[in-house]
């Protein structure tokens, strides 16, 4: 039976406690110096050897003194047991269901903001370098704009050009007028009674041929000036037609830059999106299995019995990602009282000692001393046995 | 690729040199042409009356003489013949001379048609070139924006 333990014996009777001698307290076998139990137990100097009139009186008390220490040793640790589960309980259970850490998505959001922004620097950049500038007094340009502007410059120097040269060539051709001829022996013919008529349609004959052939020239010189005229026109027509040809095709080039550009922007954005997606769910998975460790914890250490489920509020983890920012407020952490158990009095502490049941001396001796000296003081105990005074406190 | 405007430089100076040279050719040919076309004119005007010692045409046909020695012209005496022929030579020498006349002024406008096609093929070649110029602009420009 266990020392202490009260037992009833038969109906009707007192309870009766049964004492148990002070000498089996002592009969723990202590290892000589060479590991061996030997029996002989250390070496105590036997300065009295008692009478034992009082030794039974003495043993009990001390092992009253022992138990009552022991259990009150083992009511304070269940105490800071409990105390420190209840503790530990209230903790985790703030750390529970607190999704992504603040902090971790304030720089995931700034991950997803900073990239957005770079992505459309960049994007601005490039198409602001890609439409360019010009300078028209200089003709100096970049980019688009800068074709742009030295195609119409060159279209407007080629309009300014025909414009300025109409063709002229066959309106100022020199001109051969037309031939005559006249009767040169008319007036002698005259003279000489001899009619002129005969040679009168001749002449004429001639001058209208003569006219005619002028007339001809004439005719195709206005007609090749006509032809080279509708050449101007087409010409101009030709110019307005290269130059709105050539402002389209830079303009559809552009536009195939600008929409190449556009489509890089939209697969950067993409990319960046799906890391930012990657990072969230991440996240989630990391404060999910946080919540789990915590779970498991809990269970832990609902499995030590100091604790009920009731004291656990939330029991359950949700799973349930915050959809709203996360205030992380660490939990307090409440420091559990320290319970310390009452010191051992010298005499309690003497009574500990473990003393080889052999030596008898030497145990009647402590018996007799801690009966006759309940209270006594470390340094009574010391001088009294200076061997084991030596851990006496 | 980049525009270089000597290249064009290059062109217009090869084409009124081309321009000048067959101008100047056909001037001289027409000086030629023109000599040549004039000769037979002012054999026939001189061949009708002669010449003065001053210079000049006579007053009086060649003709004349050769009828008048067989006694069918002169004072007082006329005669069908020679009234036909003097009508007759009058017709023909109207028409020799119209037609060396016409002769010439033809192959004068000759020359002067080549003159005036060599001046506006000048023209249009340099305006080919402008043209040529402005679409090597928009070229060139269309490449330095696609380099991007």
């Amino acid at each position: 039976m266990a020392i202490g333990i009260t037992k009833y014996v038969g109906a009707g009777s007192r309870p009766v406690t049964k004492k148990a001698p002070v000498s089996s307290l002592f009969k723990s076998g202590l290892p000589g110096p060479d590991g061996e139990e030997d029996g002989s137990g250390p070496t105590i100097t036997d300065e009295s050897s008692g009478s034992g009139s009082t030794s039974g009186a003495y043993t009990y008390a001390s092992a009253l003194a022992k138990i009552k220490a022991d259990q009150d040793a083992a009511a304070a640790a269940t105490t800071r047991a409990i105390t420190g589960a209840g503790n530990q309980a209230g903790y985790l259970t703030g750390l529970l269901n607190q999704g992504i850490p603040a902090n971790v998505a304030n720089i995931i959001s700034q991950g997803d903001v900073s990239g957005k922004q770079y992505i459309a620097d960049q994007y601005k950049l490039l198409a602001d370098q890609l439409k360019g500038s010009y300078t028209p007094e200089t003709n100096v340009g970049t980019g688009y704009l800068g074709a742009q502007g030295r195609t119409t410059a060159g279209y407007n120097a080629l309009q300014n050009y025909l414009q300025a040269n109409p063709p002229t060539a066959f309106q100022q051709a020199p001109q051969v007028p037309a031939t005559t001829v006249s009767n040169d022996l008319a007036q002698y013919m005259g003279g000489q009674g001899v009619s002129t008529a005969p040679v009168d349609p001749t002449i004429a004959a001639l001058n209208a041929a003569a006219g005619g052939g002028a007339q001809n020239y004439s005719s195709l010189l206005s007609t090749l000036g006509q032809l080279q005229q509708a050449g101007q026109q087409s010409r101009l027509a030709e110019q307005q037609m290269g130059r709105s040809g050539a402002l389209s095709g830079l303009e559809q080039l552009y536009q195939g830059q600008t929409g190449g550009l556009q489509q890089q922007q939209l697969q950067a954005l993409a990319e960046l999106q799906s890391n930012i997606f990657g990072q969230q769910l991440t996240a989630e998975q990391q404060a999910a299995a946080r919540n789990q460790s915590i779970q498991d914890a809990l269970a832990a250490l609902l499995g030590t019995g100091y604790i009920n489920p009731g004291q656990i509020t939330p029991t359950t983890i949700t799973g349930a990602a915050p959809n709203t920012v996360v205030t992380t407020t660490e939990p307090k952490i409440v420091a559990p009282p320290v319970v310390t158990p009452p010191p051992k009095t010298p005499i309690e502490q003497l009574a500990a000692i473990p003393v080889k049941a052999s030596n008898t001396t030497l145990i009647n001796k402590i018996e007799n001393f801690v009966t006759a000296n309940p209270n006594a003081t470390a340094a009574q105990v010391k001088k009294k046995f200076p061997d084991l005074g030596k851990n006496i406190k | 690729m980049a525009f270089d405007p000597s290249f064009f430089e290059q062109q217009r100076r090869n084409l009124f040199n081309q321009y000048g040279q067959q101008a100047a050719l056909n001037a001289y040919q027409r000086y030629l042409a023109e000599t040549r076309g004039q000769r037979p004119i002012t054999q026939l005007e001189e061949a009708a009356f002669g010449t003065t010692p001053g210079g000049g045409l006579g007053q009086v046909p060649k003709l004349t003489s050769s009828y008048a020695r067989r006694g069918l012209q002169g004072q007082n005496v006329r005669s069908g013949i020679y009234d036909q022929a003097l009508q007759s030579y009058a017709k023909n020498r109207a028409r020799d001379i119209g037609y060396a006349r016409e002769d010439l002024a033809g192959t004068s406008r000759g020359y002067n048609l080549a003159d005036t096609q060599g001046l506006a093929n000048y023209q249009e070649g340099l305006k080919d070139l402008e043209s040529d110029k402005a679409r090597q602009i928009a070229s060139d420009a269309q490449a330095l924006l696609q380099l991007r």
